[in-house]
């Protein structure tokens, strides 16, 4: 009747734990050696059952194996737990390559430049270099007797010979 | 003895006083091709051979003068036999001046200026388009200034043909009138557009403190590029000129400088138009210098050895 009554209580208590028995059922258990052996196979199955748990292992995976999975050493596992500070060094890490890789592929002309808009750029300097030889030739025109002819024949020239290129960069002598 | 002494003293005193035969005739002749345009109006076709850079390119200009002060030139083809004009050609036409008279120096200011610059002498006689004409060089004092050799019309002072050499002797240009009409008609009435209004600069100017030998400052005019306001700065030796350009620069590449990384191969810093990327940079028409000078782009053109142009760069405060 004892043993029955022991074994009751060992099979509802959290975990199957002889420890947490109220006093006079660990009295009979510490006395009677077949409950004890029933006490000690309820507790690894308690544990096995736990394991499985925490290691969301499929219900049919042996419980030793689960035991095993559990007892296995942080440094072996998939999920490192980190501290504050490694996980700093991580990032700091992870900026400093992202900056050695943009700094690598920085460009290095000015976006004024870039093959993008570069021809745009160019026919701009072009327009203004041409305004500016043509108040230069006004200007040289004005100077000396004669030279309006000569020099106004130069500039007109150089601006039918840009007109006739085209495309800036196919510049053949 | 005494009267021997002194009949030998008085032809080297003669000498002595007066200027050589053919300096003195060089210059009244050169003095009259700066009254000419103001006393006549002409047309005519020219013919312009150019060497830019080592192949002669020959072209037909028309040329239309209205005295006092205004010219027009356009190329016209070849068979184009037209000798008077009634309007522009195909083609872009060039009106001169196109601004104000303000940056012409007086015509003696100019003519003295060039003689302290320029050594004339008289080369002998020629023919220009039917015409006698007397044939001047003009050279310069010191090296590193274009020259000239200009065929001058006897009867009327016009300059009937004008051979160009660049700073480094090489040929630039010759232009010469194959027709000539002192009676240009109708084509006297010609409208000419209005010169564009020059504003001021709106903004305070960099000046040079260094400026070639025998050159001078003329004057200064605003230009507007692209909505942009831009100044020209002039100077002058009489006969060659320098432009000085400077605007506010807005988001512009930055211009290299050919000296920090050594040698170029692009003598040419900057973006610069195809003409100026060709050939030999030191047999060039014109020579062109940028520089980013502050908040400035700077550009100087002349036809005058770049290291002065870079010089004058260089001084500018």
């Amino acid at each position: 009747m004892e043993c029955k009554r022991a074994r009751a209580a060992l099979l509802e208590s959290p975990r199957y734990r002889a420890e947490e028995l109220p006093l006079p059922v660990r009295d009979h258990l510490s006395a009677c050696p077949g409950c004890q052996r029933e006490a000690r196979i309820l507790a690894a199955m308690g544990d096995a059952l736990a394991a499985r748990r925490q290691v969301h292992c499929p219900v049919d995976i042996a419980p030793w194996v689960a035991l095993r999975a559990q007892e296995r050493t942080p440094g072996r596992t998939w999920s490192v737990p980190t501290s504050p500070l490694r996980r700093r060094l991580a990032l700091g890490a992870v900026l400093a390559v992202l900056l050695g890789v943009g700094l690598w592929h920085r460009p290095q002309q000015p976006v004024a430049v870039r093959p993008g808009n570069a021809a745009a750029t160019r026919l701009a300097e072009a327009e203004v270099v041409d305004t500016y030889l043509e108040a230069y030739a006004e200007f040289r025109g004005t100077q000396a007797p004669g030279t309006k002819q000569g020099v106004g024949v130069v500039v007109s020239q150089l601006r039918s010979d840009q007109d006739q290129v085209g495309d800036p960069e196919a510049g053949q002598p | 003895m005494t009267r021997r002494g002194f009949l030998l003293l008085v032809p080297l005193a003669l000498i002595g006083i007066q200027p050589p035969a053919h300096c003195a005739n060089a210059e009244s002749i050169l003095r009259r091709t700066y009254k000419a345009d103001r006393l006549y109006s002409y047309v005519g076709r020219q013919e312009a051979t150019l060497s830019l850079w080592g192949s002669p390119t020959k072209f037909q200009l028309m040329f239309l003068h209205q005295r006092p002060n205004r010219d027009m030139q356009w190329p016209i083809r070849p068979d184009d036999n037209r000798d008077h004009p009634a309007g522009p050609g195909p083609g872009p036409g060039r009106f001169m001046p196109r601004g104000p008279q303000g940056r012409r120096l007086p015509a003696e200011e100019r003519l003295s200026l060039l003689l302290r610059n320029y050594r004339l002498k008289r080369e002998g006689t020629g023919q220009v388009a039917g015409r006698k004409a007397t044939v001047l060089s003009i050279s310069p004092r010191r090296p590193g200034n274009p020259s000239q050799t200009l065929w001058i019309d006897d009867d009327t002072g016009i300059v009937l043909r004008n051979q160009l050499r660049n700073c480094f002797g090489a040929m630039v240009s010759d232009t010469a009138f194959v027709k000539l009409d002192l009676n240009p008609g109708p084509a006297n009435k010609l409208p000419f557009p209005d010169p564009p209004k020059r504003p001021e600069p709106g903004f305070l100017l960099l000046r040079p403190t260094y400026v070639p030998t025998g050159y001078q400052y003329v004057a200064t005019e605003g230009i507007e590029i692209r909505g942009q306001q831009a100044a020209h700065l002039m100077y002058t030796d009489g006969l060659n000129t320098i432009s000085l350009f400077q605007r506010i620069r807005k988001d512009e590449p930055p211009v290299d400088d050919p000296h920090r990384d050594g040698p170029r191969r692009d003598p040419h810093p900057g973006p610069l138009p195809p003409w100026a990327r060709r050939g030999d940079p030191h047999k060039a028409p014109i020579q062109i210098v940028k520089r980013h000078l502050e908040d400035r782009s700077v550009t100087l053109i002349g036809d005058i050895p770049r290291p002065e142009l870079e010089k004058m760069a260089g001084s500018l405060r």
